[in-house]
């Protein structure tokens, strides 16, 4: 029975297989399940010469152009990656391929640090379609507050939140609303979310926002205090869970302790973590 | 389902063609304490209602046509893609069953025109679940990698079936970690693969479904579109418990004091930073639940038919996922894509690339009550307090091993599935393979204060295809059996010898008390002369000793041993230890560590090396063996050996 049909035993058991087919038959499908298959193997060379030449035997196949755009834009070629991207916002019919498209547009204008290009793709987002996927909305609000408008960002959010519902929607919203000055209308989910969580640290550290924001330094500073109690028992120091050196960091900042926030600063940059996950702990060392 | 999709009420609907067929059975989705969603699919319009009731034939609640949702094919509906493939006429019916009484069966029937059109069997049922946080225990089920809609696949399930009616046992939810419809996911796939296959299952426990990298071919989980997620109805504002997600493709749900997370490890955004991670860390900081299990598709360690050392998605998971899921307290991780059971020991933080064992086991034993104990973990969701890995990818499809991932305590390759219980402070964990037969069994025991150090140098497995002694499946040309086939021996079954744990093995030793009989020994796989009829479940090893005599001018260094065993041994000459297979430590009852073997009626071939020295050429020798049974409960076991000497 052929591998693709029953689920490949390997990659490179499906590798061998579809190069197999290759040499007999060569489709645009084909390279690109090669393509795939090398993008698991973090081949990214072996990755685009498949994707080109699923494009050369097929000149509108969607998904090598997207593949191809997205590695064009992680190995930051982006004159090359913006050609494919017109391309397919020309190409792309149905709604999903539509906003897909739109979204790509938009990640890469922001790339190339081309701000404005990428907040108007975003707001035409939002207008044509306003069904998309949350992901493009916290993208949107993070470019609005780069643009020192995280009024506008809180207020994007929001909606967004009344539309799925999510959690994290939810959290960039009063997040967006801390950093806009905006207390009353995220005050009560702080509370809530205080008394009701099993780790609090992440909702201490918001409360001493709050804090910050009226002026009362005593509380925040106790709730820091608690805050930065906690994480020490839930951060394993030879191993740490980075989403909680974030928060280590913002706490630590606020409190004062610039040196060691910087080091949690500078982990966190060292691993990846893209500039728009840390922007408040930025804010609070700049400050 | 994506909000995106349009919900038309039945009642917006004209109603011109009578009943169709079911193309797709009644099954059982998105249920809590209160609720229940019961859907299916006809080829066209109808206007049922769904009744239900505390039992079959009292089914005397109703909800109207009217309340019913229905999906439809995209061409009939709007501009909105309903479906992602199905045929036109297709009609996708969702009937939400609310204000349940918690931990309640109820029966259920669909009717068309006053007319019961779901077979009345009693058959057609659901269990709500327990109130939040209360103590009801809960039995699961969890497969991986299973929709070839093949023999496997169905053997697999139908062992389930009839080890749940030989153990009174009922399923309260199944858990499916990806790959349930090969080769794309596409809607007919999904209907031959996986509705058709485990129909009789799906129609009364729900299936919590994440998605695997063949759905990924046809769903996107960032949009929520595609047959993946037409076919599933999965929280996504915390109907079940946990935080909203707001899509598809990641959620989790409570039940009783069980906390379940799915992740989509397949085509989201893995980082920390992503939306999906950010995610799992509010969820799991928000939850009070005492036990957590995640699941999702790519297992961050495994050396199946994937290699976690090699593969991103893998990678990601284990160095972005795992940290998060760790200091949140997870109990286990469920996960498929590769296709083999590899279990792990009790394990926290290891996540570099490439996997190893040094300071990151917790407890290496094999944490089966009846050998090692259970794990041990403190009361609650203690951060960094143990882990169990369970890659349980060998649902259906064919299983491979490619190498060993140290930190694994248990490596079978055979189809089969899992069944867990939760249940006072204690999970319960086996693999019940495509046989009926249980191949692992684990516990974690979660009470008090627990505090690990991990283990410097911890037990690790064999590297797959070797044992601590060189094997060849070929014997040497010119060999003579100084102990042939089913030659007598003495042997001990279900005994301890006396002594201390080797001096049965020296060649005074008084075994006049001990049976004889003609090799092999064993159970199972009928393979063997001497039977072993109370060995399954009893005992695991049996010890034998043979006396043999050395020809003249024996050639003393060109001896070997040709054994056909299931699991392991320890062979003896003359008192000393000469060759050790799939035992990593221990002798007899102190014996530790046992690699899993197969007999299958070959006979692999071992040389001994330098035992010229331990041999009484004119006097008398010994062989002593004694064979070991990996699992109390193991189908087989078989030792049978041959001594051999050039001619």
């Amino acid at each position: 029975m052929p591998i693709s049909v029953w689920g490949h035993h390997s990659v490179d058991d499906t590798i061998k297989e579809l190069t197999q087919k290759l040499s007999k038959s060569p489709t645009s499908e084909l390279y690109f399940k090669r393509a795939i298959e090398y993008r698991a193997l973090r081949k990214s060379k072996e990755c685009e010469r498949d994707l080109r030449a699923a494009l050369r035997l097929a000149p509108d196949h969607y998904s090598s152009k997207m593949a191809l755009a997205r590695l064009l834009m992680s190995s930051q070629r982006y004159d090359e990656a913006r050609t494919y991207s017109h391309e397919i916002l020309k190409s792309a019919s149905t709604l999903p391929r539509m906003i897909e498209a739109r979204f790509l547009s938009a990640e890469l204008a922001q790339v190339r640090g081309d701000y404005d290009k990428a907040l108007k793709v975003c707001e035409d987002i939002q207008k044509e379609f306003p069904d998309h996927d949350e992901t493009i909305d916290l993208f949107h609000a993070h470019l609005l507050i780069k643009d020192e408008k995280a009024s506008e960002a809180a207020q994007l959010l929001q909606q967004a939140y009344r539309r799925t519902h999510g959690v994290v929607i939810r959290n960039s919203w009063i997040d967006a609303s801390l950093l806009a000055g905006e207390i009353e209308p995220v005050w009560p989910v702080i509370q809530k979310e205080l008394a009701d969580s099993r780790f609090k640290a992440a909702w201490l550290i918001r409360r001493a926002r709050v804090a910050q924001l009226q002026g009362a330094r005593a509380q925040m500073q106790k709730d820091l205090k608690l805050a930065l109690m906690e994480l020490e028992t839930r951060i394993k120091p030879e191993r740490p869970d980075l989403t909680l050196i974030s928060d280590r960091g913002l706490a630590l900042a606020m409190k004062g302790d610039k040196e060691l926030a910087k080091k949690d600063l500078s982990l966190l940059q060292k691993s990846g973590f893209p500039t728009r996950s840390f922007l408040f702990l930025e804010q609070q060392l700049n400050d | 389902m994506p909000t995106i999709f349009l919900l038309f009420l039945t009642s917006l609907i004209s109603v011109a063609v009578p009943y169709s067929e079911f193309s797709r059975a009644p099954y059982v989705q998105l249920a809590n304490h209160e609720m229940t969603t019961v859907v299916w699919r006809t080829a066209g319009p109808s206007t049922p209602v769904v009744k239900y009731g505390q039992a079959a034939d009292q089914l005397t609640e109703e909800v109207p046509a009217d309340q019913i949702l229905i999906r439809l094919h995209s061409d009939e509906s709007g501009p909105s893609p309903l479906f992602h493939d199905t045929p036109k006429g297709t009609h996708q019916f969702e009937a939400t069953i609310k204000g349940l009484s918690p931990d309640t069966i109820y029966h259920y029937g669909i009717f068309q025109d006053g007319k019961q059109i779901t077979v009345a069997d009693g058959t057609h049922h659901f269990k709500t679940h327990p109130i939040p946080g209360s103590e009801a225990p809960v039995y699961f089920w969890v497969v991986g990698d299973s929709g070839t809609g093949g023999s496997a696949q169905a053997k697999v399930h139908d062992a389930m079936i009839a080890h749940n009616e030989k153990t009174g046992r009922k399923l309260d939810l199944y858990l499916h970690v990806g790959d349930m419809a090969y080769g794309s996911g596409t809607n007919k796939e999904f209907s031959d693969r996986f509705f058709k296959m485990y129909e009789p299952t799906l129609r009364n426990t729900v299936c919590w479904a994440s998605m695997g990298n063949h759905e990924g071919r046809t769903s996107k989980g960032a949009s929520g579109i595609g047959p993946y997620y037409d076919a599933y109805i999965c929280p996504t504002k915390g109907e079940v418990g946990g935080l909203p997600s707001g899509k598809e493709a990641f959620y989790s749900f409570d039940y009783g004091k069980v906390h379940f997370i799915c992740l989509d490890s397949h085509d989201l955004d893995r980082k920390p930073s992503g939306e999906m991670a950010q995610w799992l860390k509010a969820d799991l900081e928000k939850t009070k639940a005492e036990f957590l299990i995640a699941y999702f598709h790519h297992p961050p360690y495994t050396k199946g038919s994937h290699d976690s050392d090699r593969e991103g998605q893998l990678i990601e998971m284990r160095e972005h996922i795992m940290p998060i899921l760790e200091s949140g307290g997870v109990d286990v991780v469920f996960t498929g894509h590769s296709h083999i059971y590899e279990r792990s020991m009790l394990i926290d933080g290891a996540y570099q690339t490439p996997t190893t064992a040094e300071g990151v086991v917790l407890d290496d034993g094999d944490g089966d009550p009846a050998g090692d104990g259970a794990y041990r973990k403190s009361k609650g969701l203690a951060p960094n307090n143990g882990t169990v890995q369970v890659v349980t990818g060998h649902g259906g499809t064919g299983v491979r091993r490619v190498g060993t991932i140290p930190l694994m305590k248990r490596i079978i390759v055979e189809n089969g599935s899992c069944l867990f219980t939760i249940k006072g402070d204690t999970i319960l964990g086996e693999m019940l393979n495509l046989n009926g037969e249980i191949r692992d069994t684990f516990a974690i025991t979660k009470k008090g204060v627990v505090e690990h150090t991990p283990i410097i140098d911890p037990w690790q497995p064999e590297p797959k295809g070797r044992v601590a002694g060189k094997s060849s499946p070929k014997v040497p040309k010119n060999t003579t059996a100084l102990i042939p086939k089913n030659t007598k021996w003495s042997y001990l079954a279900g005994k301890q010898p006396g002594g201390s744990a080797t001096d049965w093995t020296q060649t005074a030793f008084d075994h006049s008390s001990w049976p004889t009989g003609a090799a092999g020994f064993g159970y199972g796989d009928k393979d063997d002369v001497t039977y072993l009829s109370k060995m399954r479940g009893k005992y695991t090893t049996v010890y034998l000793r043979r006396e043999f005599d050395l020809p003249e001018g024996a050639k003393l260094d060109s001896m070997g041993l040709s054994v056909s065993y299931d699991d392991a041994f320890i062979a003896y000459l003359n008192g000393k230890e000469v060759l050790r297979v799939g035992v990593e430590k221990g002798q007899g009852a102190t014996a530790k560590g046992f690699m899993l073997h197969e007999a299958d009626n070959k006979f692999d071939y071992f040389p001994l090396k330098n035992v010229a020295k331990l041999l009484e050429p004119g006097g008398t020798n010994v062989l002593a063996i004694e064979g070991h049974n990996a699992n109390l409960k193991s189908s087989d076991f078989t030792i049978h050996p041959l001594l051999l000497i050039a001619k």
